[in-house]
């Protein structure tokens, strides 16, 4: 599904941020993607939205060389995968049920599909009742299930989530863990960046440990090690 | 352009405006002002060069008749005139059309006429000769000056001249500021633009990230820099309507000599320049500034 063969990135500043890293994921996977700020987490996530060019190596995602595409394939590129940030992202002029409509939109799906999925994306993170309200009137917890409501919208293959829970309180946090998990169990893989080792450890799944650009471990139902930290 | 989304496009561009209220009313207010000054300067300059026109055609060439002329010959010379290159307009001045000329010009301060009757009198029979253009000037009274029965063939060519050079300068003038005005225009309206794109940059951003082509996301904001565009120059249009109506009902009692270009005729030639300013430079201000943000 996902693989990164030989990947290394050496930012325009000389800084290197990934060396020779190798990660292959299977579709259907949970994988966290762990280590301390500049590990090279982000740089991972870009690479794969093919935001940034890596300096040497492929990236495949569903079986596609990512570091071919030409610059008018991206966009169709992108929609097979569905991302969420820490900052959540929304668009503060439109309420929820935009939001989630727009993301639709993009991809031409039809208003009639729209209006039939919307709701079920809605229920499915439990906001039925705060489809107009705007997001600056949602706390941050609400905020983010909007979030992952719309980048599932699409029913993306692959979800990308860059440390969903890192605004989030620890409960509030978790919620957004069990919709991820929700989320993979109906097929969707998820690769989620993130610090909190509590969640890591909790949920006992496929963890990749990232250290100053090279993976350092990478086991099924691993724990998120101290050392690392 | 995909067909099944003109309608998400055009919906979006108005959303955008009512979305972004303030922006909107700025953009569209320094258009106004922007195409405004470009507008007056345009109508200025229209009455300018309408007035220095009519002063010129209103030069004509005089032809003073010997009072020995016969009347054959006058019929010649006046089907001659008339079928002269350049000539607008002939008109016969007997002596007694030069009496009454002279009465009305200076009534009863002078005595050089008196005793003398309509009929009777010193002053000349002429043709006021109408020019079409003022080139044809030089042609005319080197075609008459010295035949039989003429006495004298009299035109200012100097005033001709100077106002010739100042119709000229007069144009250049008006072309070069409407040209800077039209780029000061420009600047403004895609500058205003710029600023609302550049306001709306995260949702930019967020629309790559889910996947939009360029032009999906590109339309809504140049449909939208077309309708302010557009509203702003309507706008200015109509004010700078208003202004020239009240202008000229209040100058054409002061200034009575100048005949100013009806409202209608000065807002046609206006608009053209000004919608097409407007629109062009909301269009291109806004694909332009956007460029730089779908490089994601």
């Amino acid at each position: 599904m996902i693989r990164l063969v030989n990947v290394s990135k050496v930012y325009d500043n000389g800084v290197t941020a990934l060396s020779n890293v190798n990660i292959n994921i299977k579709a259907g996977d949970f994988v966290f993607l762990v280590g301390p700020s500049g590990a090279g987490k982000t740089t991972i996530i870009k690479l794969l939205l093919k935001e940034i060019e890596p300096t040497s190596g492929d990236i495949f995602v569903n079986d596609k060389n990512v570091t071919v595409l030409k610059r008018k394939e991206i966009p169709y590129f992108r929609r097979n995968i569905g991302v969420v940030f820490q900052d959540f992202r929304l668009l503060p002029d439109r309420n929820v049920y935009d939001n989630i409509a727009f993301a639709m939109q993009v991809v031409g799906t039809p208003s009639k599909e729209i209006r039939r999925r919307v709701p079920l994306m809605l229920s499915l993170v439990n906001l039925s009742s705060k489809a107009y309200a705007y997001p600056n009137e949602l706390s941050g917890g609400e905020q983010q299930r909007v979030v992952l409501a719309r980048a599932i919208a699409n029913n993306p293959p692959v979800l990308i989530a860059d440390e969903p829970t890192g605004n989030l309180d620890p409960d509030t946090g978790w919620d957004i863990v069990n919709l991820l998990s929700e989320i993979n169990r109906r097929g969707t893989t998820v690769i989620m960046a993130t610090h909190a080792k509590e969640i890591v450890d909790a949920m006992r799944k496929r963890v990749i440990i990232l250290k100053k650009g090279t993976v350092i471990s990478d086991q099924e139902k691993g724990v998120y090690l101290d050392d690392v930290k | 352009m995909m067909l099944s989304n003109i309608g998400y496009y055009i919906k979006e561009g108005f959303n955008g405006i009512l979305r972004h209220k303030a922006m909107s009313m700025a953009a569209i207010i320094s258009i106004i002002i922007a195409l405004f000054m470009l507008g007056s300067i345009i109508v200025f300059g229209l009455n300018v060069s309408n007035v220095i026109g009519d002063m010129e055609s209103s030069l004509e060439v005089i032809v003073f008749l010997k009072d020995d002329m016969s009347d054959q010959a006058i019929e010649r010379l006046d089907g001659e005139l008339r079928n002269m290159e350049g000539i607008a307009d002939v008109r016969y001045i007997s002596k007694a059309d030069a009496f009454g000329k002279w009465k009305e010009q200076f009534g009863d301060q002078s005595d050089y006429l008196e005793g003398y009757t309509a009929e009777d009198n010193p002053l000349p029979r002429s043709y006021e000769v109408r020019l079409k253009e003022p080139s044809y000037a030089d042609d005319v009274v080197n075609a008459l000056n010295g035949r039989e029965g003429i006495e004298k063939v009299q035109y200012n060519s100097e005033v001709a001249d100077t106002l010739n050079r100042l119709v000229t300068a007069v144009r250049w003038m008006g072309l070069i500021i409407v040209g800077i005005l039209l780029v000061i225009a420009v600047v403004i309206i895609m500058n205003t633009v710029r600023l609302a794109v550049f306001a709306r940059r995260n949702e930019i951003n967020i629309m790559k990230y889910i996947g939009a082509t360029n032009w999906f996301i590109r339309w809504p904001f140049i449909i939208e820099g077309a309708v302010i565009g557009l509203t702003g120059s309507i706008l200015s249009l109509a004010l700078l309507k208003m202004l020239y109506d009240f202008a000229v009902s209040k100058l054409s009692s002061i200034l009575n000599m100048v005949n100013f270009i009806p409202v209608n005729d000065a807002m046609n030639i206006a608009m053209l320049i000004i919608m097409v300013t407007g629109i062009v430079a909301g269009i291109i201000g806004s694909a332009v500034s956007i460029r730089r943000y779908l490089k994601v």
